[in-house]
């Protein structure tokens, strides 16, 4: 049993999306701390960077899959080569505001997520995710 | 040195048949030219003989109905063929001329008649039938493989209209999807942040808070305005298909499209050089033209590389009847692999650029989609890239 | 519509006379047959001639396989002639094959005609059982063999190539200016149409006074053929003149006139 609150990463291009997730996040006491990416790549070099302390590798990521530069699936192809370096389980989810099937087949057939989420991320969403990995 | 003709004896041996006759036919005449082709005796014959006796029934009716009827009204009739029947019942074919000997009055008293053996020419003639039955056979099965081929060729373009078809209701169904794919990320991803934005408005208290909300709300709605334009925008460029073609001289919009950038062209310092001279000018509407070239070039002063003079060169090229425009510089470049295939979407973008929206490519190709043509890139990471947009077939060029 | 049929059937009206005499000729002619009998009618009668479609100097053009298959074909292009001429109580004279025809219109408008002048009609040419017609079914086909070989022999294998070289134009008119000369296509279906019809259920249903013209020698339609006619139409009347041929107003002229004149008195 985890008794601790988890470390939240946000990879998402959009900064109001930002905003919105820290602040539900926030206003609930839902996170330990959070971290932002505006990008896949600038995700990936964070993670590639702290892979030797568990510290600042967030437990839980919720990422966006339409991004420019490096997008979700870009970032999911890059990440197994990097997860073996992380001495910690870290749950995936993809956020996207696509309803079309092929994307969320997709996301099911990728090994590292943990679970698709349909945007807008809400409260009772994110509680959901939270509360099933066994944080509290 | 004279000569006295006896008329009795030419008639006698007259190299052809001759024979008289009275108008009910009863022959009272011949010479010894016919009696050998009829081979009977002149007793046989000479009133005792008609002249339709030496004809078949079926000749008898074309003697009645069409040899004494022109005969009567005419007062000769001439090269008339009619088979003969000899003694021995076979046939010898004949050809014969008559002529109404007519008395003071003018009634009809006798008819002369000579008569010709024609079996050497009939045998020709039979040939010649032959032949032309041969043909008219030849030519009936050459119409009906015409028709054949006709019909083919109606069923080959029926196949190719539907191909057709077929190829724009695909072009129509990707553009569909793409539009889809378009509203689930650039329209439906704002749309859910103005509700959440909404729902902590109302719940929040705090005038500030508040008012911090609202300043995000209207960056939102910015946002969705742009996004909703660039998509009327692009919607407008597929339904004109109908939009005019004028002749347009590459170097006079490159030139334009110079002077609107030129305040970026300044910053950039870069080096911009052309050579339309293979295809100068092209059919196609201007305003497309303006639109590709502005884009083209928009994107490679904003992709520059700054470690180097950026380098940008726009030229035209005449391959297998298509003109191709190309535009190639020294920037930055598009890792293809990774992006290759987002490239022309709307909103992608693949560099952390201020002014990346991620509009302009999705916007020429639309241009460049709806008039047949096709835009291809090639790019080396920090090397530069280079657009090759076939613009239309030269023979389309009329 | 009167001028498309006057040119179709080539239509010739002359004569001072109010009384209307229709002349159709027959088989293997046109309208020249009757140059001979005509003179003699014109200070009474309005004289009509025609040529029938295919014949003579009709539009080839409007020869039309299908309706021409049939006698019908030809006795509807009578009504319509009348019609348009506005023809009443009309002396028809038929030749041979147009005797019959005359008969088919008759039967079609009772009205039209108000009296019928056959010369050496035949109902049916090929023997039946009991009945003489003068001809076997073999001796048709000799017909159109002859048809072929004389149209082989001076048409056939050259008309076309006369009637289509513009360079020698004065060939086609020497073939147009000939007397009953025919395309040799619709001359053979003429030819068939016309020997191998069987008409004679029709003679019973004519109420038309008539008047039977026969040679007494004719090969086509032999004087036997005319008393058969005679005895199956109703109000008829049989001269059988002492002529040879199957064109008596041809070779007799004088004969037939004076048989016509006194019926029609």
């Amino acid at each position: 049993m985890i008794s601790k609150r988890p470390l939240i990463a946000i990879i998402d291009d959009d900064d109001i999306q930002h905003y919105l997730l820290t602040r539900i996040i926030d206003g609930h006491n839902l996170a330990e701390s959070i971290l932002t990416f505006l990008d896949g790549e600038k995700a990936l070099q964070f993670l590639a960077d702290n892979s030797s302390t568990n510290e600042n590798i967030p437990d839980i990521i919720f990422l966006d899959n339409n991004m420019p530069i490096m997008d979700g699936w870009q970032f999911l192809e890059e990440y197994p080569s990097l997860e073996c370096k992380i001495k910690k389980k870290v749950h995936i989810f993809m956020a996207s505001s696509s309803v079309n099937p092929e994307d969320i087949e997709r996301a099911r057939n990728i090994n590292q997520i943990s679970g698709y989420i349909e945007k807008p991320i809400t409260l009772d969403k994110l509680k959901g995710v939270i509360d099933d990995l066994g944080f509290f | 040195m004279s000569h006295t003709i006896d008329y009795k004896e030419l008639c006698s041996i007259f190299p052809s048949g001759y024979f008289c006759s009275q108008p009910d036919g009863t022959i009272i005449d011949v010479n010894q030219k016919f009696l050998e082709l009829i081979s009977y005796t002149r007793e046989e014959v000479v009133y005792k003989k008609k002249f339709t006796d030496l004809l078949s029934k079926g000749g008898e009716i074309y003697f009645e109905t069409v040899y004494s009827s022109i005969l009567k009204l005419s007062g000769k009739v001439e090269e008339i063929n009619f088979d003969f029947i000899k003694k021995n019942g076979t046939k010898i074919p004949v050809l014969i001329n008559s002529v109404e000997v007519k008395d003071i009055e003018g009634h009809h008293v006798l008819t002369y008649t000579s008569v010709f053996n024609i079996s050497q020419r009939k045998r020709y003639e039979q040939e010649l039938l032959i032949a032309k039955r041969k043909a008219k056979n030849l030519s009936d099965d050459l119409m009906q493989a015409n028709k054949v081929l006709i019909s083919n060729s109606e069923l080959i373009i029926k196949q190719k209209l539907q191909l057709e078809l077929n190829n724009h209701l695909e072009h129509k169904n990707r553009q569909l999807s793409s539009f889809a794919h378009i509203a689930s990320h650039n329209l439906r991803a704002p749309v859910s942040n103005l509700i959440s934005l909404n729902d902590f408005y109302n719940e929040s208290s705090d005038l500030e808070d508040k008012a911090m909300l609202f300043t995000k709300i209207e960056i939102v709605i910015g946002h969705l305005n742009e996004t909703l334009n660039e998509l009327i925008d692009s919607v407008k460029i597929q339904e004109d298909i109908n939009i005019t073609h004028e002749p347009t001289l590459f170097k006079t919009v490159f030139n334009k499209t110079l002077e609107i950038l030129e305040v970026q062209l300044l910053d950039s310092k870069a080096l911009v050089t052309s050579n339309f001279s293979e295809a100068p000018k092209i059919e196609y509407p201007k305003l497309y033209l303006e639109s590709i070239m502005l884009n083209l070039l928009s994107n490679s002063i904003r992709y520059r590389s700054l470690d180097r003079i950026p380098k940008i060169h726009f030229y035209t090229e005449i391959n297998s009847n298509e003109i191709t425009l190309i535009a190639t510089d020294n920037g930055l470049g598009i890792n293809l692999k990774k992006h290759g295939h987002r490239l022309f979407g709307l909103g992608n973008t693949f560099h952390r650029h201020p002014d990346s929206k991620g509009v302009g490519l999705y916007m020429i190709k639309t241009q460049i989609d709806v008039l047949g043509g096709c835009i291809a890139v090639e790019s080396e990471v920090d090397k530069g890239t280079t657009f090759k947009i076939i613009l239309k077939k030269v023979s389309d060029d009329k | 519509m009167l001028k498309t049929i006057l040119a179709r059937n080539y239509i010739n009206i002359h004569g001072d006379g109010s009384k209307v005499i229709l002349f159709v000729h027959g088989y293997g002619c046109d309208q020249h047959m009757w140059r001979f009998i005509t003179p003699y009618f014109k200070d009474d009668y309005k004289i009509v001639l025609i040529d029938l479609v295919g014949s003579g100097k009709s539009d080839e053009k409007a020869y039309d396989f299908d309706k021409y298959g049939s006698l019908e074909g030809y006795a509807d292009d009578i009504l319509e002639i009348c019609e348009v001429l506005d023809l009443k109580d009309v002396i028809f004279v038929g030749h041979s094959v147009s005797a019959i025809i005359g008969l088919l219109t008759a039967l079609k408008r009772p009205s039209l005609f108000k009296k019928l002048i056959m010369i050496g009609p035949s109902p049916r040419y090929i023997n039946d059982d009991e009945y003489f017609g003068g001809f076997s079914q073999e001796d048709i086909d000799e017909l159109l063999e002859t048809l072929d070989a004389n149209f082989l022999g001076w048409s056939s294998a050259m008309a076309p190539v006369i009637m289509g070289n513009a360079d020698r134009p004065e060939l086609a008119e020497e073939l147009e200016h000939s007397f009953c000369q025919n395309n040799p296509e619709i001359a053979r279906h003429f030819a068939k149409v016309t020997f191998l019809g069987d008409n004679r259920s029709d003679l019973d249903k004519l109420r038309t006074e008539t008047l039977i013209i026969q040679s007494k020698s004719d090969a086509i339609a032999s004087l036997k053929i005319g008393q058969y006619v005679h005895a199956h139409i109703a109000e008829s009347k049989l001269v059988v003149l002492d002529s040879t041929g199957h064109c008596p107003h041809l070779s007799a002229p004088d004969q037939t006139i004076e048989a016509m004149k006194h019926y029609l008195k």
